[in-house]
């Protein structure tokens, strides 16, 4: 989650080969597929971090795997952690790298979680009103989540704007609990 | 327990009725890493240091570094169903403690959640845990005195309203029970105690409060207490929100407080935990770097305010506990550096039966002595170097060699001071019984009584003078002077002789 400076380091290599070739888009879409492959394929991860395994075998098996189906920078550079023992940083790197595609092409991505799916036309309003204050392009990610009851909450970042049920029943609670009664007499013993 | 339920229910109703929904915006982080009471956030960009914290679970926690990407947050309360993933939402303030007159005679936690089952505390008021000391024009000398009750310390380490005074020795000389018969001893005199327990055991707090009651000195105390199971952000912060509840009377009320930290050695032991666990680099006995400031910045706090100001005042008593008297220690010298002066206790002093165990040689009080009154400032006055030559002499006697009827004089001038200064637990005594005896033990009328008498005399004088001459022992109390020296001297003399003959009867 949080960018370390190697993947930092990785990702903006990457990121420069991207922006050289203009090839950013694909690089994305590309090492988000390696990315999923390795999360959901656990035998393979471990044959990536194995130790006992040479160097070489894992990046002929790479090249048979990707030659072709991704992009030559890609299998390079998924060789290149191989030889520096960074293959496990994979999904780090891509974290990385797509915030900083994010910061080039002026994109910011928004979290909107409800109890039920939301109209199109719904998500689209909120789209624009998030787009015009920010001055940015609004990729939407969406959550479903029955515990919040009712409502709406937007996640921009770090910034939540909380629109639920769930929050006014907790802070009606609150209050209740605070409130001052007129009577001392309720605590009296 | 009497609910009026109707009522609860109209309230309920009005709430309802009444309630808005309001979008919440607040900024988040999420929890990277905890353990040991310290949390590793990711996320909340703009949190300043200092700021508070609220945690999904409902646990505030304070932001104390602030890194490239991440945060390091001491969590206060519990930090043990704090996961990783979980959101801290940022609140925007610094750390505050409720205060007001609704805390007096009660026992609250540093964030000022009641601990003694007596009911919600309900007050509106909240103070800023850490705020910054008055400068120097808002200040005025140390003046009025603070009676401690104790003969030994009102006499030679006089302690003024405002002014800060330490407490050190060893484990088990009667620490506590010094700033406890201060306490006691404030009763009738409108001064709000705080005594705020770090670290201790939770049945030592118990007991402690338990004498407050007994002695009627909950009416103007409120005990802050982090015990030793509490996490040691909790103990870090608790002098500072016992200090923050005090400055409410000092600067809201004009009052004059009395604030006891008991103790200080134990609170820079929860900040060095934090701070090691917090990675910031070690120093001398492994505290942090900062571990002076954080004792200045608290005592600082301590102040008589001027009269523009509406005149209050915060006396501190800060309280170290040395190992094996070792005062040169890191805690030890940096507080001593700060305070204005020093109580210090000597285990061989209690051992041998002289209590309170002051060591009246290196204790001193750098202001208070502007602040005694006028008789005590005479007749004790040189109670510190007769007791010294005493105890010159003493050495010097122990060789066996004879000596002149002078010598033997001021030994036994010695001997009846110090056992004058001792002085039961929970026996606080009022200025003009403690003028009377100093004035009748310095000025030589104890001189024919016999040693092992001497306690005697003490009680049943004090007695028979507050009976028969209340009026002057009334003025002693009020103009702190005695008028009519020769009078008070005749009797005193006259006591001495009715004494010594009931006590000759006795022995034939």
């Amino acid at each position: 989650m949080v960018g370390s400076n190697v993947q930092n380091v990785y990702a903006s290599a990457l990121f420069e080969i991207g922006v050289d070739n203009n090839l950013l888009i694909q690089f994305e879409e590309e090492l988000g597929v390696v990315s999923d492959i390795l999360a959901e394929e656990g035998d393979l991860k471990l044959y990536l971090d194995s130790q006992g395994i040479s160097k070489e075998s894992k990046k002929s098996f790479i090249s048979r795997v990707f030659s072709g189906n991704l992009n030559d920078f890609l299998v390079n550079f998924i060789k290149v952690t191989i030889d520096n023992d960074r293959q496990h940083l994979i999904s780090g790197i891509y974290y990385s790298l797509i915030q900083m595609i994010d910061v080039e092409m002026n994109r910011q991505r928004v979290t909107i979680i409800s109890s039920i799916k939301l109209d199109e036309s719904i998500l689209e309003r909120i789209k624009d009103a998030v787009a015009k204050t920010l001055a940015k392009n609004i990729i939407i990610d969406e959550l479903i989540d029955e515990l919040i009851l009712g409502g709406i909450i937007i996640k921009i970042g770090d910034l939540v704007i909380d629109g639920s049920l769930a929050k006014d029943l907790q802070n009606m609670k609150k209050k209740l609990l605070y409130c001052k009664v007129r009577s001392d007499g309720i605590y009296e013993d | 327990m009497r609910i009026k339920a109707d009522e609860i229910k109209s309230i309920i109703k009005k709430e309802i009725e009444g309630y808005k929904s309001e979008l919440e915006v607040s900024e988040v982080g999420t929890v990277l890493q905890v353990g040991d009471g310290i949390a590793k956030l990711y996320g909340l960009g703009n949190a300043m240091a200092g700021e508070m914290l609220e945690f999904q679970n409902g646990a505030y926690g304070i932001v104390l570094n602030v890194e490239e990407d991440t945060l390091g947050v001491v969590i206060l309360g519990d930090y043990l169903s704090i996961k990783e993933g979980h959101t801290a939402k940022g609140l925007n303030r610094i750390l505050a403690t409720p205060v007001g007159d609704e805390f007096r005679g009660r026992v609250v936690d540093p964030l000022g959640i009641p601990l003694d089952g007596k009911g919600p505390i309900k007050t509106d008021k909240i103070r800023p845990v850490e705020f910054l000391a008055p400068g120097i024009a808002d200040r005025q000398p140390v003046n009025i005195p603070l009676q401690t009750g104790i003969k030994s310390i009102d006499s030679m380490t006089p302690i003024g309203r405002g002014q800060r005074e330490l407490i050190i020795g060893d484990r088990k000389t009667g620490k506590t029970a010094i700033a406890v018969d201060t306490i006691i001893n404030q009763k009738g005199k409108d001064v709000i105690c705080f005594y705020v327990a770090i670290g201790q055991k939770a049945s030592t707090v118990a007991a402690v409060v338990e004498k407050f009651e007994k002695h009627g000195a909950m009416d103007y105390t409120v005990i802050v207490v982090a015990n030793s199971s509490d996490p040691a952000p909790l103990q870090y912060i608790a002098p500072y929100a016992g200090c923050a509840m005090a400055e409410y009377y000092m600067y809201d009320e004009n009052k004059d407080t009395l604030c006891v930290y008991d103790d200080l050695s134990k609170q820079a032991n929860a900040y060095r935990q934090l701070s090691l666990l917090l990675r910031r680099p070690p120093g001398r006995e492994a505290y942090p770097g900062d571990i002076f400031y954080c004792h200045s910045r608290l005592l600082e706090r301590s102040v008589k305010l001027s009269d523009e100001m509406g005149g209050g005042s915060l006396t501190a008593l800060p309280i170290i506990e040395t190992q094996e008297g070792e005062v040169s220690a890191y805690i030890p010298t940096n507080v001593i550096s700060i305070t204005d002066g020093q109580i210090y206790l000597q285990p061989g002093l209690f051992a041998s039966g002289i209590r309170p165990a002051v060591d009246v040689g290196i204790s001193v009080s750098r202001v208070g002595g502007n602040a005694q009154v006028k008789s005590m400032k005479k007749y004790a006055g040189s109670l510190r170097l007769d007791l010294a030559q005493y105890r010159e002499l003493e050495a010097f006697a122990q060789m066996g060699t004879e000596l002149d009827a002078a010598t033997q004089t001021q030994l036994d001038r010695g001997r009846r001071l110090v056992e004058i200064l001792k002085q039961g637990q929970y026996a606080p005594m009022s200025v003009s019984k403690q003028i009377a005896i100093i004035f009748a033990t310095t000025e030589g009328y104890l001189d024919e009584v016999s040693l092992d008498d001497i306690h005697d005399f003490e009680e049943q004088f004090l007695m028979s003078i507050t009976e028969s001459h209340g009026e002057v022992m009334d003025e002693i109390q009020s103009t702190g002077k005695i008028d009519d020296v020769q009078g008070f001297g005749e009797i005193v003399s006259d006591f001495v002789k009715k004494f010594m003959s009931k006590s000759k009867i006795n022995e034939s």
